[in-house]
């Protein structure tokens, strides 16, 4: 009787996760399964060898070349996480100053490039940036330069501007929504105690819209890391990325095997990067809404 | 009376409005605490009395008049300049602190030395009986330890006012009880001047030193408990403060601060508590428990009634009444002693002349 009773309540609870896990179980580990295999094996002229081999890694190890570009990518993605949450973190303060529909037009606003494709959204970087360009028009009809600069475009700072807005609205939601949700009694408090409003923002505000802020990071870092229109476009050359070298393995050479091996070295370094960071910082906390 | 404590006036509030939009929230309030006293606002939920007490804090700003407090006006101090320090309703407690950190956040901001800081939060966490409670993360403290927190990290200010905005509305009843006697406990030991905003009548009426009644942004009445309680300005206190008969009539006589209000076919004799003229309209307040029954006796003129309804409440029995010369009464016994009665007796009914008010209907 109970033991019935117990098999039906499991069997409904396997039929709830049930779901979630195909989700997974598709989306997740039978490519991620897929990739590591096939980084074991050999592109051939007839397709693959099935035989497990460690060549691909000797391969990608063996040359300083793909080390020095992986390390970049981590360098990019770092200074591109760092740079966007400095400069969306305003944004996201600002959207919660804001009241009713103030503040619903200025989050639509924020949302509504993000409408168009992320190919897109890399290109007006071109007519802004390019030779005769929109800054360099500006510039030039301020007298402020002379002739067009060259140097705004195909630039590792080109591809940060790029990298930066093409990832930022990833930033600002969590960092909004983690401001969102913290009580306005807490300023109140701590105006009441002697906290100045700067010191407010510094003791009260900031600590508590760190959920936010890491799981902003988390998200940039990944997509930053993993990039490649966006440093192929706007970089030119000077912006080969990781990601390009993947993807170029994919799509040039058709060398898939060493392809799906360096996407996993790629997997495995953010993965360490991330453990690296995250230290202290309660994944719960950050993915699991009013964390705190 | 119970005289109210001595002491100068602490926080003067002096002809303070307040709209929100359009809506006049608080209506000319004028008002002056004494040092070192429990006063606490009451009224039911939209009287204004929290948006007083925020204005007090420096939280909202008046639309007009001033706040003194300790002779010194305050009214355009934001809150960061004020000696004041609020306990918030639901406590308001950082939840990214330590117990501990949270009660040092005040003397953090006035960047204290450390040692003397740690010192003066073991002394604050004495004061509340929470010793060991320091290193705890305030997430996992119960109701009851989170206020005594509020009120630790509230205290080691040493402000010269405690605001209270409804703090025991948050916990349950036995809880509540508890901390009522906690707080008073801490104010008696502070002798700080603790300023208490609370709906609950009896919570009111067992705190404070002195309360003032408000409805509809404004004052009706300031007093002790007992004055309050005893000898109601408006009908509305009468009505708001433990339960009152309000027995309909017109003014016959006034004669020094006494009335006489004629009441379908009978004379009732009152005290007047507001100026009255003959031919006004008044309600005659008379509490439940100040009601006295007896036997129908052959008292000529005698005031009568017929229980209609009787309930049990334990301490007390309450019994409804038909009377032909009054209307429906309400009379609350004490259970142990005296006649009881069931339902169809007649009783006679009767009251202290000083048990009556006559208020402006």
């Amino acid at each position: 009787m109970t033991g019935a009773l117990h098999s039906r309540r499991r069997l409904r609870l396997a039929l709830l996760v049930a779901p979630a896990t195909l989700w997974l179980v598709i989306f997740a580990i039978v490519p991620l399964g897929l990739l590591l295999v096939m980084s074991f094996w050999r592109t051939t002229i007839f397709g693959f060898s099935k035989e497990l081999t460690l060549d691909n890694y000797r391969t990608a190890f063996s040359s300083w070349v793909y080390v020095s570009v992986l390390l970049d990518a981590i360098k990019v993605a770092a200074i591109t996480t760092i740079l966007t949450l400095v400069t969306t973190y305003p944004v996201a303060y600002a959207a919660t100053r804001l009241r009713g529909r103030a503040r619903s037009l200025f989050l639509l606003a924020l949302f509504v490039p993000f409408w168009t494709s992320y190919v897109v959204r890399t290109f007006v970087w071109l007519p802004m940036l390019g030779r005769s360009g929109f800054i360099n028009s500006l510039l030039m009809g301020l007298g402020i330069v002379g002739e067009p600069l060259d140097g705004l475009l195909y630039s590792q700072a080109t591809v940060l501007i790029g990298l930066v807005y093409v990832y930022s609205l990833f930033m600002i939601l969590p960092i909004y929504m983690s401001l969102d949700r913290i009580d306005p009694a807490l300023l109140e408090a701590a105006s009441d105690l002697g906290a100045r409003p700067a010191r407010q923002f510094f003791r009260v505000t900031l600590p508590l819209s760190k959920p936010g802020m890491v799981s902003g990071c988390i998200m940039v870092f990944l997509l930053a890391a993993g990039a490649f229109v966006t440093p192929q476009l706007l970089g030119g050359t000077s912006g080969i990325m990781f990601g390009n070298v993947i993807a170029s393995q994919y799509l040039t050479t058709s060398d898939w095997a060493f392809g799906a091996a360096l996407s996993i070295i790629l997997i495995v370094t953010i993965f360490l990067c991330m453990a690296l960071l995250g230290r202290g910082v309660r994944f719960e906390q950050v993915f699991v809404a009013g964390g705190h | 009376m119970d005289a109210p404590p001595a002491g100068e006036a602490s926080v003067s509030i002096r002809g303070v409005s307040k709209a929100f939009g359009g809506a006049r929230v608080l209506n000319a309030i004028d008002l002056d605490i004494r040092s070192g006293e429990f006063f606490s606002l009451l009224g039911p939920s939209g009287c204004g009395k929290t948006t007083l007490l925020r204005i007090i804090g420096g939280f909202e700003s008046a639309s007009d008049g001033a706040v003194l407090i300790n002779g010194a006006d305050v009214t355009d101090l934001p809150p960061y300049r004020r000696r004041t320090n609020m306990i918030f309703q639901h406590f308001a407690l950082f939840p990214h602190l330590t117990v501990a950190q949270n009660i040092a956040f005040g003397l953090e901001m006035k960047r204290l030395d450390k040692r003397v800081v740690a010192e003066k939060v073991q002394a604050a966490l004495d004061l509340v009986r929470l010793p060991d409670y320091g290193p705890r993360d305030v997430g996992k403290l119960s109701g009851g330890q989170k206020q005594r927190v509020a009120m630790a990290r509230a205290l080691i200010n040493d402000p010269d006012v405690l605001l209270l905005d409804e703090p025991l509305g948050a916990l349950d009843q036995r809880l509540r009880e508890q901390m009522q006697e906690e707080l008073r406990r801490l104010q008696r030991q502070t002798g700080k001047t603790f300023i208490f905003v609370t709906h609950d009548q009896s919570e009111a009426i067992t705190m404070s030193d002195r309360i003032a009644v408000m409805s509809g942004g404004r004052l009706v009445q300031v007093g002790t408990p007992r004055e309050v309680y005893e000898q109601p300005a408006e009908r509305f206190v009468a009505e708001f403060l433990g339960s009152s008969n309000l027995i309909q009539g017109t003014v016959s006589a006034v004669t020094g601060g006494r009335a006489e209000v004629r009441v379908r076919d009978v004379a009732i004799e009152g005290v007047a508590r507001a100026p009255l003229s003959p031919g006004d309209p008044v309600v005659i307040g008379v509490r439940f428990e100040r009601v006295r029954l007896s036997a129908a006796d052959a008292t000529p003129a005698a005031l009568t009634g017929a229980v209609t309804g009787c309930t049990y409440v334990g301490a007390t029995t309450r019994y409804e009444l038909d009377s032909p010369q009054l209307g429906r009464i309400v009379a609350e016994t004490p259970s142990g002693d005296g006649p009881t009665f069931a339902i169809g007796d007649t009783c006679r009914i009767r009251w202290a002349a000083g048990d009556a008010s006559i208020l402006a209907a």
